[in-house]
């Protein structure tokens, strides 16, 4: 793949990234918005665990992403590599949600899961891909 | 914020790498790249372990543990078993819940007494409350009283009852005092005769035909909503917020 694919690509998951968490964001602080697609989604969304030092792990995910478009969108090579350490730190994160879902509250929530296992997964293989193509170029 | 700590590492002049490390990916010395790497992993861990200690920090319980004072929501409104709302109304407002469930609560408390004024007071529709227990063991005993309460035409005055005391999910919070206090707090409400009825055959029965239907309907979670207008088949509501559910209702009392 070409930078060029791997660039749009990026952006691509990303804007898919805003949407979701943004979407995840909006219904942990929307009372009223109270349809979810599985049972779970209201036990994941209300467990100990959707929140960080009070900050919602959602409005997090959304910055996070946000963060990334801007990266993108940037273009340097610190920026590049800026981006594949979110995405390591992401990466890990993810993992980390996603054992809580399973394991400890025993609920999973589709829109959290579409973001833990398609979305920074992506994130993390282009981003890497990515700085590996630039070394590809720069390197003597 | 969760990113921004991690590349205080210079990586500025990537263009001449320090002599003695070969250059990595982006022209970023090796050196820097661990550091990097390492500086991910740090903070990473540092997110998780905020995440347990703060998880396991706040036990904050009960959202709103309020007044013992009756209700008067459904106050001068008909009630019979789990309808409420006047009989001959043709458009029925049909609500699957699980007592237990924080989204149901906050649909009781914010939007419920808004279409009770606006739709039910005025006889346009009825209510009609589905009971699943799917979230575990103090659903099942809620939903138990709540039905027997039912059979005494008070089914609505105790669900709302509970809401309003709902704790943390399966904590052990549907004690036999909350449920009697529940009882109390409404008027005409024979409390042993619920305790007596909770158990019984009927109220068992009742619960698995809901059961049944729900699965029928492929109810996905709760609340979860359907209208039905007459004797038609029930159609599923995609609604979220109040003005979701009067475009709805709206919609079906036109018809």
């Amino acid at each position: 793949m070409t930078d060029r694919a791997l660039r749009l690509a990026l952006a691509v998951v990303a804007l898919a990234g805003v949407g979701v968490a943004g979407y995840l964001t909006y219904v942990h602080y929307d009372e009223s918005a109270l349809i979810c697609t599985t049972g779970g989604c209201e036990q994941v969304q209300q467990s100990d665990y959707a929140e960080l030092a009070g900050i919602p792990v959602a409005l997090l995910g959304l910055l996070t992403w946000i963060a990334v478009l801007v990266l993108v969108a940037w273009d340097s090579p610190l920026a590049r590599a800026l981006t594949a350490g979110i995405a390591l730190v992401a990466a890990a994160f993810a993992v980390y949600l996603v054992v809580l879902q399973l394991f400890v509250i025993d609920a999973v929530c589709v829109w959290c899961m579409v973001n833990d296992v398609v979305l920074v997964p992506l994130l993390t293989v282009l981003s890497l891909l990515r700085l590996r193509a630039t070394a590809a170029v720069t390197s003597p | 914020m969760p990113p921004k700590p991690r590349v205080s590492t210079p990586r500025t002049k990537q263009p001449t790498p320090p002599a003695g490390s070969p250059p990595g990916p982006g022209g970023v010395s090796r050196r820097t790249l661990y550091l990097a790497l390492g500086g991910a992993v740090v903070v990473a861990l540092v997110l998780i372990g905020a995440s347990l200690i703060f998880a396991g920090g706040d036990d904050e319980t009960t959202p709103t543990q309020t007044t013992s004072t009756p209700s008067t929501l459904f106050d001068g409104i008909a009630q019979d078993g789990t309808m409420l709302g006047d009989p001959a109304a043709k458009v029925t407002l049909v609500e699957y819940a699980d007592l237990q469930c924080p989204i149901c609560r906050q649909y009781s408390e914010s939007i419920l007494p808004t279409l009770v004024d606006e739709y039910v007071r005025t006889g346009k529709i009825r209510m009609e409350f589905r009971g699943l227990h799917f979230l575990g063991p103090d659903s099942e005993k809620a939903l138990r009283h709540a039905l027997a309460a039912g059979e005494q035409n008070h089914l609505w005055d105790f669900q709302e009852g509970l809401y309003r005391r709902q704790g943390e999910e399966n904590s052990g919070w549907v004690t036999d005092d909350l449920l009697r206090e529940v009882g109390d707090s409404i008027p005409g409400l024979d409390v042993d005769k619920v305790f007596a009825d909770a158990g019984s055959q009927t109220v068992t029965a009742e619960i698995a035909e809901t059961q049944r239907q729900a699965e029928a309907a492929e109810v996905p979670g709760t609340p979860w909503f359907f209208i039905q207008v007459g004797d038609a088949e029930p159609y599923e509501l995609q609604v979220s917020t109040i003005d979701d559910f009067r475009a709805a209702l709206d919609d079906a009392l036109a018809t």
